[in-house]
C-alpha cells in the first residue's frame, strides 16, 4: 500500500462496553492493521474513579495503547464519550494527517459515539459493519438493513471514516503477538454539562444476558407471561439468562434489556434454548453463529430447526413444566 | 408545550423481499406497504401519552415520504395530531444516515413554533441503526437521551425512565431535548377512532421541501439478501412424548450449557 493511501486505524474502547466484545473489537483491528500495513492506535476511555483494570492484550500486529484518563467524566453519556473520544484523538497526536478507520465498539453507546464523531468531523458513518475492508484509498463497511434480510455494501473515500464493528468471523490467531506500547494520558477538556440521573431500583435477579453461558429464550409463541414465568425458572435452574424476541418485548412479556435479535442484544452464549421462536433473519441477527442453538417449537417446519443442533417438536405447556421437573430432580440427586 | 414527532415508517417485514434486490425496489414497497416500525409507535404512543396528560400539548408529525398520498400520512394522522407533514428526501438515500439527520433537522427548523420536545424512534427507517437519531438532536443542539421508556413534563424539564446497559434510569433533562424511544409494552400504540380515521381519509397534506443541499459521503455499492445460516449437519430431532423429550433436553442443557 502507498504512503498516499495508508490509513491509520484507531479503536475507542468506551467504559461501558462488554470485555468479550472489546476482545473481538481489537483482534479484527489487528488482523486488518497488519494486512494492510496501518497504524494502530488503540484508545481506552475512563473516568478519574474508575481503576484501569483493562489489561492491554498481545495483539497480532504493532499497536500504540493510549489509557485516557478524564476526572470529569463521571456520566457516561455518549455526547459526554464522544467529546473524551475527540479530545483524545486530537491529544494524542492522532490528528488527521492521515486518513483515518475509528472503530468502536458494537451496540447503542458504539453506534452512537460513532456517530457523533462523524458528525463532528465531516466523515462517513458506516454504521454497525459486520465486516471492513480497506481497498486502497476507500473503506468498504458490509452492515444489515430491513431488519437483518437484507446486507447493505457501502463505500466511502472521506478521510475520516467511523464504524461499529462486529467480527463474527474470528480472524486466524498469528503465532507472533506484540505487547501494545502503552502511554498515559490526563485530560481534563470541558465535558457536556452532566444531568441529574437516579437509578431505579431492578427486581429481576437473573444475570443479564452479557457474558451468559446458556440463555433461556421465548419468542412470540409463549402466548404471554405464564410460559414466561416458567422459562425464568429454568434460566434460574441452569445459571443461565432470560431473552426474548422484539415481539415478546412489545407484548411486555421480557423488558427491552432482555431483547435479543437485529435491534436488540447480540448474545454469543454456549447453549441458546429458544422456545416458541420462529427462527426469523431478525432475530437469528442477535446470535452468535458459533452458539449452539436448540429449539422447542410446535411447527415442525419452523426455520429455526434448520440452525439448530437438537430440536423438540411439541406444546411447550407439556415440554417446559416436564423439564424444570427433570432438572430439579437431578439437582436433588447425590452427586 | 409542542411535541414533534419524527416517523420514518418501514416496509412491511412480513412482505417477501423483491426477487431482484436493488434500492429501487426496497423504496417501492416501503412505498407501497409502508408501516410503523415498533419504536416509530412507541414515540408516538408516549407523545399521545403526554398530550392525555395535559391537553394544551400539540403534536406535529413530519414524516419522510416520497408524496402526499403516502398512506403513512393518514394512518398518523387518523390518531388526530394537530399537524402531519410529509418530508421529501427522496434524494437522500436511507443508507446516507447523517444527510437523513441533516435533512430531519432542517425540516424542523422550518416548523414556528419550534418544538420543545422531539420524540424520534430509536431506529429510523430500514436502515438506520441508532445513528441518525442522535445526529438530528446533535444538529439541533437540544439535549439528548436514548433508549427512553416514558416521559413527564415538568415546566422547563422532563423526567424521562430510559434503558442503559443492563439497568433502569430516571434522567431529568432540560427543554428543548429530543428523546430516542425504544419499544415497550407501556408504549403500545393504541388503535385510532373510526371517526377519527374517516377524517384523516379526507385530509390533505403538506410537504417539508428541503431547498439546501445535503451532504452524502458514502456510496452503496451492493445490495443483497443476507446469508442464510445453515449448519453442516442436520438438526437431531428428539423422539417421543413430551417427558422423554424433557429428559433428553435437560441432559443436553446440563451437559453443555450450565455453568454449575
Amino acid at each position: 500500500m502507498s504512503m498516499s493511501s495508508m490509513r491509520r486505524i484507531v479503536v475507542v474502547l468506551l467504559p461501558t462496553q462488554d470485555a468479550a466484545e472489546q476482545h473481538s473489537l481489537l483482534n479484527a483491528a489487528a488482523a486488518m492493521s497488519s494486512d494492510h500495513h496501518c497504524p494502530l492506535d488503540i484508545v481506552a476511555l475512563r473516568g478519574g474513579t474508575q481503576v484501569d483494570v483493562t489489561p492491554a492484550p498481545d495483539l497480532p500486529a504493532h499497536a500504540t495503547w493510549w489509557d485516557v484518563v478524564h476526572d470529569g467524566l463521571v456520566q457516561l453519556s455518549t455526547d459526554s464519550l464522544a467529546e473524551l473520544a475527540a479530545q483524545a484523538l486530537a491529544a494524542a497526536q492522532l490528528a488527521p494527517t492521515m486518513p483515518r478507520l475509528v472503530l468502536l465498539p458494537p451496540g447503542p453507546d458504539g453506534i452512537e459515539v460513532a456517530a457523533l464523531l462523524a458528525w463532528r468531523m465531516d466523515g462517513a458513518a458506516l454504521g454497525q459493519c459486520m465486516k471492513l475492508e480497506i481497498d486502497g484509498a476507500a473503506v468498504i463497511g458490509h452492515r444489515a438493513g430491513h431488519g437483518g434480510r437484507i446486507m447493505l455494501t457501502l463505500r466511502t473515500q472521506q478521510a475520516q471514516c467511523f464504524a461499529t464493528l462486529r467480527a463474527e468471523t474470528r480472524p486466524e490467531r498469528s503465532a507472533l503477538c506484540i505487547a501494545p506500547d502503552r502511554h498515559a494520558l490526563a485530560l481534563s477538556g470541558t465535558l457536556p454539562e452532566a444531568c441529574d440521573v437516579t437509578s431505579i431500583e431492578q427486581t429481576d435477579a437473573l444475570p443479564s444476558l452479557e457474558g451468559a453461558k446458556l440463555i433461556v429464550s421465548g419468542g412470540r409463541g409463549m402466548q404471554g407471561d405464564e410460559g414466561f414465568g416458567l422459562l425464568r425458572d429454568i434460566a434460574q435452574r441452569l445459571n443461565g439468562a432470560l431473552g426474548g424476541s422484539l415481539p415478546t418485548v412489545d407484548a411486555g412479556w421480557i423488558p427491552v434489556a432482555r431483547q435479543i435479535g437485529q435491534s436488540g442484544k447480540f448474545v454469543s452464549p454456549r447453549i441458546y434454548l429458544a422456545v416458541g421462536i420462529s427462527g426469523t433473519l431478525q432475530h437469528l441477527a442477535g446470535i452468535s453463529s458459533e452458539t449452539t442453538i436448540i429449539a422447542v417449537n410446535k411447527d415442525p417446519d419452523a426455520p429455526i430447526f434448520s440452525v439448530a443442533e437438537a430440536g423438540a417438536v411439541g406444546d411447550w405447556r407439556e415440554i417446559l413444566p416436564a423439564l424444570l421437573d427433570r432438572l430439579e430432580s437431578t439437582a436433588a440427586e447425590p452427586a | 408545550m409542542n411535541i414533534l414527532v419524527l416517523l420514518c415508517g418501514i416496509a412491511d417485514p412480513k412482505l417477501p423481499l423483491p426477487r431482484d434486490i436493488n434500492a429501487l425496489a426496497l423504496d417501492s414497497l416501503r412505498a407501497a406497504h409502508p408501516l410503523l416500525s415498533p419504536f416509530d409507535e412507541a414515540a408516538l404512543e408516549l407523545a399521545l401519552k403526554l398530550r392525555d396528560a395535559d391537553p394544551t400539548v400539540h403534536i406535529t408529525a413530519v414524516v419522510p415520504v416520497s408524496s402526499t398520498t403516502d398512506p403513512l400520512l393518514r394512518t398518523v394522522a387518523s390518531l388526530r395530531l394537530d399537524q402531519t407533514f410529509g418530508l421529501d428526501i427522496q434524494h437522500i438515500p436511507s443508507w446516507n444516515s447523517l444527510g437523513v439527520a441533516h435533512a430531519c433537522a432542517a425540516a424542523v427548523s422550518t416548523l414556528d413554533p419550534l418544538p420543545s420536545l422531539v420524540l424520534i424512534g430509536r431506529e429510523f427507517g430500514d436502515c438506520d441503526d441508532g445513528t441518525t437519531t442522535a445526529c438530528i438532536a446533535q444538529a439541533l443542539g437540544m439535549a439528548y437521551s436514548k433508549l427512553v421508556f416514558s416521559i413527564a413534563i415538568e415546566n422547563v424539564h422532563i423526567h424521562a425512565v430510559r434503558q442503559n446497559g443492563a439497568r433502569q434510569e430516571r434522567v431529568r433533562l432540560p427543554l428543548p431535548a429530543v428523546a430516542s424511544v425504544t419499544n415497550d409494552a407501556r408504549s403500545k400504540l393504541r388503535h385510532p377512532l373510526l371517526k377519527n380515521v374517516m377524517v384523516a381519509k379526507k385530509m390533505t397534506f403538506k410537504m417539508i421541501d428541503l431547498s439546501e443541499p445535503i451532504p452524502g459521503n458514502v456510496q452503496l455499492t451492493a445490495l443483497a439478501a443476507a446469508p442464510v445460516r445453515t449448519r453442516a449437519t442436520t438438526c437431531r430431532m428428539l423422539p417421543g412424548n413430551a417427558q422423554m423429550q424433557a429428559n433428553v433436553l435437560a441432559e443436553l442443557l446440563l451437559a453443555h450449557g450450565s455453568a454449575r
